[in-house]
């Protein structure tokens, strides 16, 4: 036996926790990953999933850490199974699965997290394991003496994705100056000059509506467009992002104890986390605790808790998203470079109250009448959460080989939201001020029996576990909204609202039961097989159909323990495995999914009911089969290399198909969190889509010395998604993307730009041929030396332009040690797939109803005729042009939804820099001590894309929108242990 | 040792056979609280009423998917009949909705607004064919089911008679009902399904009224009794016969469209001038159908009254519609309908002209000049000194004061069916099968009679008479959601003059549309969203 020297690389000889229980990583005949505390403490992450990225191959994590309190990561284990349902994988805490907010749990208080890939090693929770499982481990006490450990932390918030290039004001002013004068143009018929005379009179009054400058509104331009104004002094304010970012601060505190003995162990922590985010208005507070505690007072008897309680709250933006007015990201991003936030007076001074403190520009029209500064500082959006988690078990130990354990846990949370809007400006000044509260209240327990029997002889190990599970998840959602606030001011209560506008209630209740058997054996460490199966009913689907059987098989094979393979010392450890198993999903239909039901609403004080969902009494559990194949070695005493081939195939997707509108809409609100389709639609299972792909991870000790250690690791993940069967084999158009057999299930399907008609700037498309008469009818049609085109998408042709999904994804790593003191580096990256990216579509076109901030790109569109260019010139059609920019009637066709939009998603991060420094011994021991270290680390310190502003980890599915990017987190850190 | 090992065994047996015990059957069988079960709906009158008020909150309630603006009933009768109309201007929307009020959106069958008719009202139909599939096994009074199921067939019939003027030829363009109808889907089916023609899709609103006029008859109950309230959104006999007017007048069945006008209201007198200045949000005598609006109900921004209420959302932060000026103009001063507008009378001084005081772009009064800024002042206090709420500041000449809000930011009921409509459909009616006394009396009645203007006589006949049939009833339903179906029925051209040639209207909606009646302004294409899952529609229509 070799003895190896820490790695945070997978060894065979480490215990990694599986489900039910724990193994040597050397007999798991599934994929399992598993990252240890050592990788989760390098990282000043919140949810403790967003260390899974860039750790582990197969994994994909968007993490959309830069709000704080925001729990929700984005998580793929080895591609996209479901079209209509969840993807996201299963999260089981110490045994139990996890519906809450990762936010609650403290990341100092895990020991481990693994990550179940394939159907082998997920098959025991295979009721929800269609996409992988992630187990979260807490710690335990152990060693022989008591510890205790503090650990301080306190960093930076900062974006970490700069805003994409705006134009400034003097390109801002003239690029409208020429768009308007086309407007004049084009719809009204002008020539040139009295077009541009026109301009010159109305597009300060009439568009946009905020003379900043020190000429009046007629006198800002030259008869031909360039501009003549100076912002006037005291216009410091047009920078919104000025007003809405700041340099968050994030602080961590934790204080965890162990203790153990032969009889019992013992662990227990506590800890308070302060994040205020680089936005206002976005904040997080925690304060948490554990007590973890196993007794083991006699040979046959063994049982402990596990209790754990967070109470956090936070300020939230409650409409970051899309094209809100109060979304900072948007509004701010495209707002006019020429709208100040404060008001100011005619000379250009702000206007200040009678504090002296600068008041904000509210009630203009320019703005909408909105202004998500003030409304930001004078709303609440905010969250309260307490939960609590408690775990207790009793183990019997009978006939020297069988162990009987009863287990329970109860989670339980308490939610309330609170949504305010003042009375001034804003969603809230139609009412008068409101406020909206919301109560969300979550019991989910689980009670189980498991007996299990293990037997050891000669060079047989069996073991084996049978095992009967219930769960009950019930959740109750109460909401009340009052408006027409009594007294303005800080009183924000119930109580202080005189008109209820809304008062709603009800609950939901999923319970289910499952029945599971496991069975392994090995021969001599050489030999592993094991096999598994689980019977699981869901509440779910209709009685009839709600039990589905799923199971698995595997074996391993140790070949570097072979007789063959004595001589071959290079080798250390070689293992070859295989697994083959089939699990289930229920969570791509609502609660009562089988079922036909009303929605219950209210209308003239008595009972309203309308449809709201069809019955399908032939639903069942979706299937997912995967098949795993994998070589593992570790060569010459420093080198690990992993080789997985994976085929996952997802089966009766339950869809949810649509009828003619005509039978009578039915999906008016959205199914469970989905948006609402305004369809008839039924839930079916039909379809299937294949993932297959290919895993490598490898990592070599480069150097490996008394002083100096240098390991370098990487990992990628090839991943090819198909669509393999569809309902009767029909292509379902979904948005700018299509779902089509052969095809990804993220795979753009959009109209085919064709380049800018040079003769007037205009955008063309390739032309659907079915429709060349009626565009020739409409006048959207042109023919440029023998090809049809047209400047309408309405008649354009669609075709396929890429998927959004990257061929390949990973990481790098690298950890360099010089005695105490380590540097650790971990960068991630995805390569090719697109993403349609909206944000930058927005910012290449204005209106004259609302100016919006343009982007850079509009410097280089289309001006004018290139000399010497005519109708018949054979390089007319510019196929990498940008259109011209205009506001007229003409531009929208200009600026179609097509594939001119499509950004390469590739993306590089450096994810992670880490520098750790234990202070020698002897000066610890000298203050009585057992090791200080301190640290400091960047998370996100650069994001590099092929567009500047783009994020591309937004989605997963190629979409874009205005909200948070990811943070920048520096940390300075000490760690304590006594 | 031997006794611990029984000791452990028996423990370990008891745990295992108490613990392996499965959950009762009941565990996985789990009901919503959120919503019904259909077989409780549908089980009995009593809960199958609630099926019916859900119809009337369908037409009255946020539809997400399609947005903000969306409210079902109070949308068509905006968005479609008025924007798309001669009579409403909404200056402030006018650029950006060009679109949608030129009609240049009704080709585009993948568009919301295009899907929009025909997912609103097929969605009543499909609740109402389930409740008309279950209440003949229904339990509860005989009588009240009657009533329930006349209601069901009501809501059908009007709702086929809506999709017909969204999707179909008109009338006199269809070659007596021999162009193409609508899905006339009648049972609880969700698949393919050919198109009827238009003169099989009229029969069917036909029967299905002659039905719910019988049943409704037969029950001898009115809808107070059956609801315990007095809401006019649950449908009645009179109803019945209102929408069986409307249908035969666009299927210009004149003797039946007349017969049931009168009928319809029948009970439901015209209302007083001074009801008819309360903001038409909430019902008046004359009200025959309409919907329910509270507080308690509010649908936020998305309702009618948030545009069309001059004490709305909308016109709080300044974005008043107003009426077309040619209208208001044409309209003698008498006539306290055209005081509901703030028409030359109300703002201009001795001596000056409208063009004195409004700017060219949107037409509004031009503040930055002293004339402009007089004018709106005099206008907004005489908008301050009629309206029953405290109306919002406004700089729209010929702005609307018709519409009020009950409260911020649009709360009220909405008029479907008043009984003015219903005379305008006797004149109408009279006129079209040359009965000319007839229809000069309903003119007048609707007019003098009524107290409306006092000063109002009608001798006029032929095509004179005619355009006043017209005129009063632009006036009289404006902001209702006729103008584009009555322009459709009449193939009457949608004309908006602009400001430069003596009308109100913003360039980018003035001129002529639907000059052509084969025009894709007067019938929407087929939305995708029923053509791409309904291959019946592949099929020749039904014969």
């Amino acid at each position: 036996m070799k003895v190896v020297l820490k790695s945070d690389e997978e060894v065979l000889d480490e215990v990694v926790v599986v489900a039910y229980g724990t193994q040597k990583r050397a007999s798991i005949t599934g994929a399992v990953s598993s990252v240890s505390a050592g990788q989760i403490e390098k990282r000043p992450v919140t949810n403790v999933t967003s260390a899974l990225e860039g750790t582990t191959t197969g994994v994909q994590v968007n993490s959309t850490y830069g709000e704080p309190g925001n729990g929700s990561n984005s998580i793929r284990i080895r591609g996209f199974g479901s079209i209509n349902g969840t993807n996201e994988p299963l999260i089981v805490v110490d045994g139990v699965p996890y519906e809450g907010s990762l936010n609650e749990i403290n990341t100092n208080d895990i020991e481990s997290m693994s990550v179940l890939k394939d159907a082998s090693s997920a098959a025991l929770y295979g009721n929800k394991a269609a996409n992988g499982v992630i187990l979260i481990t807490t710690r335990n006490g152990k060693g022989s003496k008591p510890s205790l450990n503090l650990d301080i932390r306190q960093g930076m918030y900062t974006r970490g994705i700069p805003e994409y290039d705006r134009l400034g004001i003097n390109d801002w002013m003239e690029t409208m100056w020429k768009g308007y004068q086309r407007y004049y143009m084009i719809d009204e018929g002008m020539d040139a000059a009295s077009a541009a005379a026109a301009v010159n009179q109305t597009l300060m009054s009439n568009v946009i509506k905020s003379n900043i400058f020190d000429k009046g509104n007629t006198e800002l331009f030259t008869e031909d467009g360039k501009f003549l104004g100076n912002v006037l002094p005291g216009y410091n304010d047009l920078d919104w992002n000025d007003a809405l970012e700041r340099t968050g601060y994030r602080q961590e505190y934790n204080l965890s104890g162990a203790a153990a003995g032969e009889k019992y162990d013992l662990f227990a922590s506590g800890s308070y986390l302060n994040e205020k985010g680089y936005v206002i208005s976005s904040d997080f507070e925690r304060f948490s605790g554990r007590l973890k505690a196993n007794f083991t007072p006699n040979k046959w008897f063994k049982s402990g808790i596990n209790l754990s309680a967070s109470s956090s709250e936070g300020n939230y933006a409650n409409e970051a998203n899309g094209t809100y007015y109060i979304n900072p990201f948007y509004s701010a991003r495209m707002m006019a470079p020429v709208y100040p936030y404060y008001a100011h007076d005619a000379e250009g001074n702000v206007v200040m109250d009678e504090n002296g403190n600068p008041t904000y520009n509210l009630g203009q029209q320019y703005l909408s009448n909105r202004h998500v500064v003030y409304e930001l500082e004078n709303d609440i959006n905010r969250m309260y959460t307490n939960t609590m988690q408690g775990q207790i078990y009793a183990t019997i130990s009978f006939l020297n080989d069988f162990q009987f354990t009863a287990k329970g846990n109860l989670f339980n949370s308490n939610m309330k939201q609170k949504n305010y809007n003042n009375p001034v400006c804003g969603d809230g000044a139609g009412n008068n001020g409101r406020l909206t509260q919301y109560y969300q209240r979550v019991k989910d327990y689980t009670l189980s029996q498991e007996l299990f029997w293990a037997h050891h002889f000669n060079k047989h190990t069996v073991d084996v576990l049978l095992a009967h599970e219930a769960r009950s998840y019930y959740e109750s959602l109460d909401y009340t909204a009052k408006a027409n606030m009594k007294m303005t001011g800080d009183n924000t209560e119930l109580s202080n609202f005189s008109e209820t506008t809304y008062s709603e209630g009800s609950t939901i209740e999923y319970n289910t039961e499952s029945y599971l058997a496991r069975a392994r054996y090995n021969y001599d460490d050489k030999y592993y097989f094991d096999a598994s199966f689980r019977r699981d009913g869901s509440s779910r689907f209709h009685p009839d159909h709600r039990w589905g059987n799923f199971w698995s098989v595997g074996g391993s094979w140790m070949i570097s323990k072979e007789k063959f393979m004595e001589d071959v010392t290079w080798v250390d450890d070689l293992k070859l495995r295989a697994s083959y198993g089939e699990v289930g999903n229920d969570a791509g239909v609502d609660y009562y999914a089988y079922m036909a039901l009303y929605n219950s609403d209210t209308n003239a004080g008595l009972g309203a009911y309308y449809k709201n969902q069809l019955m399908n009494e032939n639903l069942k559990w979706e299937t997912t089969s995967s098949f795993d194949i994998a070589v593992e070695a570790r060569l010459f005493d420093r080198w690990n290399i992993s080789f997985d081939y994976f085929d996952k195939r997802s089966r009766d997707l339950l869809f949810n198909v649509y009828n003619p509108l005509s039978a009578g809409a039915t999906d008016l609100w959205g199914i469970g969190s989905a948006d609402a389709t305004a369809m008839s639609s039924m839930a079916k299972n039909i379809g299937s889509v294949s993932n297959r792909g290919i895993e490598i991870a490898t990592d070599v000790d480069v150097i490996r010395t008394k002083d100096w250690n240098w390991n370098i690791g990487m990992n990628l993940t090839w991943l090819k998604n198909e669509i393999i069967e569809l309902p009767d084999g029909e292509d379902i158009l979904n948005g700018v993307q299509m779902f089509s057999e052969g095809h990804s299930i993220y795979e753009f399907y959009m109209y085919q730009y064709a380049g800018v008609d040079q003769m007037n700037g205009r955008a063309l498309y390739e032309i659907d041929p079915t429709k060349v008469e009626s565009a020739k009818a409409a006048g959207y049609h042109v023919n440029i030396n023998g090809t049809d085109y047209t400047y309408n998408t309405t008649y354009a042709r669609k075709d396929w332009s890429g998927t959004a999904l990257p061929t390949v994804y990973g990481s790098i790593s690298t950890s360099v040690s010089y005695k105490d003191l380590t540097l650790s580096i971990l960068g991630t990256y995805s390569l090719g797939g697109k993403t349609y990216d909206t944000t930058y579509a927005s910012l290449m076109s204005s209106s004259v109803a609302s100016p919006n901030a343009l982007h850079t790109d509009v410097l280089n569109a289309w001006q004018s005729v290139p000399a010497g260019m005519t109708e018949d010139s054979p390089n007319r059609v510019d196929p990498n042009g940008i259109p011209r920019f205009d506001l007229s009637s003409q531009d929208a066709y200009s600026q179609g939804s097509c594939d001119r939009w499509l950004q390469n998603s590739s993306y590089f991060i450096l994810k992670n820099i880490n520098l750790n420094y234990n202070l020698p011994k002897r000066w610890v021991t000298k203050l009585g001590l057992g090791g200080i270290s301190v640290y400091g680390s960047i998370e996100n310190a650069f994001t590099i894309t092929s567009l500047k502003g783009m994020n591309p980890q937004y989605s997963f599915n190629g979409t874009m929108d205005n909200t948070f990017v990811t943070a920048r987190v520096y940390t300075l850190g000490v760690n304590l242990k006594f | 040792m031997r006794h611990s090992i029984t000791k452990y065994m028996t423990m370990g047996l008891l745990g295992a056979a108490l613990a392996f015990s499965s959950c009762s059957d009941s565990w996985l069988d789990t009901m919503p609280t959120g919503s019904a079960s259909a077989g409780e709906v549908n089980g009995n009158a009593d809960n199958m009423k609630q099926a019916i008020n859900g119809i009337c909150k369908l037409m009255t309630m946020q539809h997400a998917y399609y947005g903000q603006g969306f409210n079902g009933e109070g949308t068509i009768m905006m968005m479609y009949a008025e924007y798309m109309g001669e009579d409403f201007y909404f200056p402030v929307f006018a650029p950006g909705w060009a679109p949608m009020m030129n009609g240049t959106m009704n080709d585009s069958n993948t568009s919301i607004y295009d899907s929009y008719p025909w997912y609103y009202y097929y969605t009543i139909v499909g609740n109402a064919n389930t409740i008309l599939a279950n209440v003949d096994t229904a339990e509860g009074d005989e009588a009240e089911l009657q009533f329930l199921k006349a209601s069901a067939l009501t809501f059908r019939a009007f709702a086929f008679s809506q999709v017909v003027q969204f999707y179909c030829n008109s009338w006199a363009n269809s070659n007596n009902g021999a162009t193409d109808g609508i899905v006339l889907r009648l049972d609880e089916s969700t698949g393919d399904m050919p198109l009827s023609t238009l003169a099989q899709t009229y029969e069917q609103i036909y029967k299905d009224l002659d039905e719910a006029i019988s049943l409704f008859q037969a029950s001898g109950l009115d809808r107070s009794t059956v609801y315990s309230s007095s809401a006019v959104c649950f449908p009645n006999l009179n109803v019945a016969y209102g929408v069986y007017a409307r249908a035969a007048l666009i299927r210009e069945d004149y003797s039946k469209a007349s017969e049931m006008a009168q009928l319809a209201r029948n009970g439901y007198a015209l209302m007083s001038n001074a009801d008819y200045r309360t903001g038409f949000c909430n019902p008046t005598s004359e009200w025959i159908w309409g919907s329910y609006n509270d507080a308690a109900e509010t649908l936020y921004y998305w309702s009618y009254q948030v545009t069309m209420a001059y004490n709305g959302y909308y016109a709080s932060v300044g974005y008043n519609i107003a009426a077309s000026r040619e209208l208001i103009d044409a309209i003698p001063d008498t006539d306290i309908r055209k005081g509901l507008f703030l028409h030359s009378g109300t703002f201009l001084e001795e001596g000056q002209k409208v063009e004195d005081v409004i700017e060219t772009i949107y037409g509004s009064f031009d503040i930055e000049t002293d004339a402009g800024l007089a004018a709106a002042t005099k206008a907004n206090n005489y908008a301050a000194s009629v309206c029953t709420y405290t109306p919002a500041q406004t700089i729209e000449p010929y702005g609307a004061l018709k519409f009020a809000a009950l409260g911020m930011p649009g709360i009220g009921c909405i008029p479907f069916i008043r009984s003015s409509e219903m005379l305008l459909i006797e004149a109408e009616a009279a006129y079209k099968t040359g009965d000319i006394t007839s229809a000069q009396n309903d003119l007048i009645e609707l007019n003098q009679t009524s107290g409306r203007d006092p000063e109002y006589t009608c001798t006029k006949t032929g095509e004179d008479l005619w355009n006043e049939i017209i005129l009063y009833r632009r006036l009289e339903l404006w902001g209702e959601g006729h103008s584009w179906f009555d322009c459709k029925r009449w193939g009457r051209p949608v004309q908006r003059k602009g400001i430069t040639e003596g009308g109100n209207f913003h360039a980018s909606i003035a001129g002529t549309y639907g000059a052509d009646p084969n025009s894709s302004f007067w019938k929407w294409v087929l939305p995708s969203r029923e053509t791409d899952y309904n291959s019946g529609l592949d099929m020749p229509a039904v014969e």
